[in-house]
């Protein structure tokens, strides 16, 4: 599928990293009664490497339940 | 999060509880038929995802707990393994639903009080909101990243002369080098934009990656993937000794509707 020097993933095998960055780079503002401010989550970038092993690790974990009880993760658009 | 399976499973109240809030994950267009129902788990792995209409639209929300999700969200937000697993929930959620509608993803963290605050904002944002699915239907985002393979940060063979000298060529390799991009790297970029509706800097959570020369989103109509693909794998066989390519997508349109909406 991919040549050496090129990976193309689909959305159910993306890392976390991919995960943060498209979710939290910015969506539709609604100003709603609350809206979040992301302006604390900076203070998460700094640290977001280091501890991304750990982070992944950690999502294995979550994810382990759900693949056993058959759930789906999201299907690409063709 | 212990399961509260019970209250789960009963048809939503039509008033909030005070201690619930409404978190929004996207608003869709409305189906043509039933909405779909939507099987991820939702942002607090409990609640349902409901579809709630708001004038033209669907908004795609949960029913989550008031003082997880608005009183301490940015104290939440700290903590990596909760922003991980919300963050990645989130994705699953919008995700699903954008692959049955033609979708906005609402920012991370948007919360509503009532159904009633719901609907009042997406009136008021109601022209905005049209524009922006004019923008994105029959798009998807695309992320590409660009980096220096080994052998590209290999061209000085000779060993560091000195601890201090290895330490200096380690840290050059670890920092992204924004704005003095290869001219080879800006015909990249110029190439895939031509292919793409809009095009939007990479977001921060993977900027300090070891070896990126480059990242960014596209948003690009489905008809002109395989363009997409032939592109990159052109540039990838070129560069095949001195920089890898990764692609990730179709993802909802997370970077092309804030932006512009706002």
């Amino acid at each position: 599928m991919s040549t050496e020097a090129l990976t193309i993933e689909s959305d159910s095998d993306v890392s976390l990293l991919d995960i943060l960055d498209h979710v939290l780079n910015s969506g539709v503002v609604i100003h709603g009664s609350l809206v979040i401010s992301l302006a604390g989550v900076d203070l998460v970038y700094v640290g977001l490497n280091v501890i991304l092993t750990s982070v992944e690790t950690a999502l294995r974990n979550l994810n382990a339940p759900r693949q056993l009880s058959g759930r789906q993760t999201s299907r690409a658009l063709r | 999060m212990a399961p509260t399976a019970s209250s789960a499973t009963k048809s939503p109240k039509k008033a909030t509880t005070p201690a619930r809030v409404l978190y929004l994950y996207a608003i869709s267009e409305v189906p043509k038929r039933a909405a779909p129902v939507i099987s991820a788990e939702a942002i607090d792995g409990d609640a349902l995802v409901e579809p709630v209409r708001c004038e033209n639209y669907v908004c795609w929300v949960s029913r989550v707990a008031k003082d997880e999700f608005a009183d301490h969200i940015e104290d939440r937000m700290q903590d990596l393994e909760w922003l991980a697993s919300a963050g990645l929930r989130h994705q699953r959620v919008v995700a699903e639903i954008s692959s049955k509608l033609v979708t906005l993803p609402a920012r991370f963290g948007t919360v509503f009080l009532s159904e009633d605050s719901l609907a009042a904002h997406v009136k008021e944002r109601k022209r905005a909101l049209r524009g922006a699915f004019e923008r994105v239907a029959g798009a998807d985002e695309w992320g590409v990243k660009l980096f220096a393979t080994a052998a590209a940060k290999a061209p000085a063979t000779n060993a560091p002369a000195s601890g201090a000298e290895y330490l200096k060529r380690k840290a050059e390799l670890l920092q992204p080098r924004s704005g003095k991009l290869d001219t080879e790297v800006r015909e990249f970029v110029a190439r895939v934009k031509e292919l793409a509706v809009a095009a939007s800097a990479g977001g921060k959570a993977s900027a300090g990656q070891p070896g990126l020369i480059w990242h960014g989103s596209f948003l690009i109509r489905r008809k002109n993937r395989k363009k997409l693909e032939m592109v990159l794998r052109k540039y990838a066989k070129k560069w095949k000794d001195i920089r890898r390519i990764d692609c990730s997508g179709p993802w909802p349109p997370y970077s092309f509707v804030g932006q512009h909406v706002d």
